[in-house]
């Protein structure tokens, strides 16, 4: 037994005087965290929640039309208030649900509205012409309106311009039901009278009034689906947490390359004619790459901790699934090392597969700003071991328990096991006396 | 077999066979202790497969070896713990310092503490790395990585010095250094098996010299009894200004000649006389037109024996 933790100490010490091995663990994590924390700030999840930027929208409503005078008695909207479309897209717009994602100034004069965008004052000026809801009642239904945006801005005005066409959709679609309503309750019933019409236009408005404006849109920050306890969580975090597993996973491959490296240089075939059982050669091997791994989680953890200020969630949580990580990650390294022949076959063997499943695994943190992600990411990302790794930690960072995670952390012990009886096996009858 | 546990090494029947390639044939060694035993052969003759499996590292096909008694298919770490190996490459950690490597390796080996330590230091003195134990071996000379590559085979005391072609490719001073350190452990009392291509070295080591050649052994003995398989042929080297196939078929046919190898523009002859054989060697070459442009003559020795006995030079 001491004889395993002679080599994996040996070995240890190897990696650690590499300079190049010390960078990849350690300088190259923290250096790509650093660079996304300056870009998108140092945002931690529970001080400053993830949020879209407020756009500054300025509203000039010429709109003098009115429903009351284009449709037959008591087919307008309901609303008091909403006499017009230019109406019905200012109570829109002015919708507290908006509040986080605009700000809404009415004007009169569409030049001003322009120049306050011009000199960024504003990030959006709507401009809504006086024949509005005339045009858009009229048969063709051709209305246009005018938003003037500033060029240096993208998410907001793509925002205003997305509430905007989702309204406006409603109401033609619901002109195009009401249509079809009244051509077919013509053709069932023989005859249709007035007041009929009058009634079904009614309800159809209404339904397409301001009172259903405030499900069109939904914005939410990313966050694990756990309940009411969940956090929203920081970019700098996620990228720290891919970052991590990424790196680790790459580390157990390289670490255990060694079994290579010995070979061709000598020492390993110099290792087996001392009295060393070949299985104590390759545990130690093993243990080597273990404890290697623990150390890069351990600095890694701690730094993010301090440097970034990262809440990695409950702690005895985080540290066994930082074991399983660990262990799978060991594992995972034997396992691919077991099938290369040379080092140089190795370096590049295990930087496409190392990478490919990496990325794989990375793929939820990649489409982070997505509202709604394509569900195949997920699916392409719990294929490799580093997804579920990942996963796991996105879901303590937002407050999860241990109890949440143990299925993460179960099937990361399930990988470790599939990887470490494969190689070592294939290692055992690689070095059986020949 | 019939087991002598007297005996440092032991083998019988030995084969090794990878594949369709049969490397070692049916080699039978016994190895008293307390000798330098030499086996001498060209490279590729199979003394690196026959030693890897008296140590354990490979798995004979057919046939045993033992260390002292201790079979190294039985029992391999009882065997193991009594040998020390020098591999044929440098078998070291270049970015570990000498002492670090040495320390390892006597863990290796099972040593501890300040046994271990001690032992360190007396290694190092042996091989002259004292005042450079701190130095990362990657920086070391080629002669200074031999040392230490021997060095690291005789932490533990072994019984027995198992040392693979330890001169190859090194300085003649380094050289000289390797053979004065095998004679000093034999003085020691311990037990050499050394393998090697260089004549020289197994005439001034070796009580007892194998010669193998194409896996098997095809003389074993003493020096003087190897010599005496060449009764009192003598060898002529010689070397001509043109093409060696010019004068090879006529020189067969000299009276007195029984053996011709060529190699690197060299002739290798073994001749009943050289003094009655020589100037027909002339006339024929002068009649081929053909110069001889250096003559030696040696006396018997184990280059001889192994011309004599495969009809190659030993170098090849």
């Amino acid at each position: 037994m001491k004889k395993v933790f002679d080599i994996a100490f040996k070995d240890m010490l190897q990696s650690f005087r590499s300079l190049i091995a010390v960078l990849f663990m350690f300088g190259v994590p923290l250096l790509m965290t650093a660079m996304f924390a300056l870009m998108f700030g140092n945002s931690d999840g529970e001080e400053e929640p993830f949020t879209l930027p407020v756009t500054k929208v300025i509203l000039v409503n010429q709109d003098s039309g009115s429903f009351g005078e284009l449709l037959p008695t008591g087919a307008a909207p309901q609303s008091e208030s909403a006499a017009s479309l230019g109406d019905v897209l200012t109570l829109t717009l002015s919708n507290e649900n908006l509040a986080d994602v605009l700000t809404l100034t009415e004007m009169d004069d569409p030049t001003a509205a322009r120049a306050a965008v011009d000199a960024q004052a504003a990030g959006v000026a709507i401009i809504l012409l006086p024949d509005l809801t005339e045009r858009y009642l009229a048969a063709d239904g051709r209305a246009n309106i005018e938003i003037y945006q500033d060029p240096a801005l993208t998410i907001g005005p793509a925002i205003i311009h997305g509430i905007i066409s989702q309204m406006l959709d409603g109401f033609s679609a619901s002109k195009i039901s009401m249509s079809v309503t009244i051509e077919q309750y013509a053709q069932t019933h023989g005859t249709i009278d007035e007041a009929q019409i009058q009634s079904i236009i009614g309800q159809y408005f209404a339904s397409a009034g301001t009172d259903n404006t405030s499900a069109q849109l939904e914005i939410r920050a990313p966050q694990s689906e756990t309940g009411a306890e969940a956090r929203s969580i920081g970019i700098t975090a996620m990228i720290m947490a891919g970052m991590m597993i990424f790196y680790v996973f790459f580390t157990g491959p390289s670490t255990a390359q060694s079994i290579l490296r010995e070979e061709e240089r000598g020492t390993l075939q110099r290792l087996f004619v001392t009295p060393t059982p070949t299985t104590a050669i390759l545990s130690g091997k093993f243990v080597a790459t273990l404890l290697t791994i623990v150390v890069q989680f351990a600095v890694l953890l701690l730094s993010g901790y301090f440097i970034f200020n990262i809440q990695w969630g409950d702690p005895l949580a985080i540290i066994l699934l930082c074991a399983s990580i660990t262990l799978s990650a060991a594992a995972f390294g034997i396992f691919l090392i077991s099938w290369m022949q040379s080092e140089r076959q190795a370096g590049f063997m295990l930087g496409g597969v190392v990478t490919l499943t990496g990325m794989a695994g990375m793929m939820p943190i990649f489409v982070l700003g997505m509202p709604k992600p394509p569900a195949f990411i997920k699916i392409v990302s719990l294929a490799t071991p580093q997804g579920w790794a990942v996963d796991g930690l996105q879901s303590l960072m937002t407050g999860s328990t241990l109890a949440n995670v143990m299925p993460n952390i179960l099937i990361l012990l399930l990988w470790a096991a599939i990887f470490f009886i494969i190689g070592s096996l294939r290692f055992r009858n690689r070095y059986a006396q020949e | 077999m019939i087991l002598n546990k007297e005996l440092a090494i032991q083998t019988h029947d030995l084969h090794k066979d990878f594949g369709e390639v049969y490397a070692v044939r049916g080699v039978d060694l016994a190895i008293k202790p307390g000798e330098v035993f030499s086996l001498l052969g060209p490279n590729g003759a199979g003394k690196s497969t026959t030693i890897s499996m008296i140590s354990g590292l490979l798995k004979p096909t057919q046939g045993q070896a033992t260390i002292l008694g201790h079979s190294v298919t039985r029992n391999p770490q009882a065997a193991k713990a009594l040998i020390g190996v020098v591999p044929q490459e440098i078998a070291l950690y270049g970015d570990l310092s000498a002492r670090e490597n040495l320390l390892f390796w006597g863990k290796m080996y099972g040593l501890r503490g300040n046994a271990l330590k001690q032992r360190v230091d007396e290694i190092l003195t042996m091989i002259g790395l004292s005042d450079r134990q701190k130095g990362r071996v990657e920086k070391f000379s080629g002669g200074m990585k031999r040392r230490l590559n021997i060095g690291i085979a005789l932490l533990h005391k072994p019984q027995i010095v198992i040392m693979d072609e330890p001169t190859v490719g090194i300085d003649p001073q380094s050289r000289r250094q390797i053979l004065d350190s095998v004679m000093e452990l034999n003085r020691q009392g311990m037990t050499v098996l050394y393998t090697t291509h260089y004549m020289e070295e197994a005439q001034e080591l070796s009580e007892h010299i194998a010669i193998m050649d194409h896996g098997q052994i095809i003389a074993s003995g003493t020096h003087a009894e190897l010599v005496r398989i060449v009764g009192e042929l003598d060898r002529i080297e010689l070397t001509l200004n043109a093409e060696a196939e010019r004068v090879l078929e006529a020189w067969q046919q000299v009276p007195g000649v029984k053996n011709i190898a060529a190699e690197n523009g060299q002739l290798h002859l073994l001749v009943d006389d050289s003094n009655t054989v020589l100037p027909l060697l002339f006339e024929s070459a002068a009649q081929a037109s053909v110069r001889i442009t250096s003559v030696e003559i040696q006396e018997p020795n184990l280059e001889t024996v192994f011309l004599h006995l495969t009809g190659r030079a030993l170098r090849d």
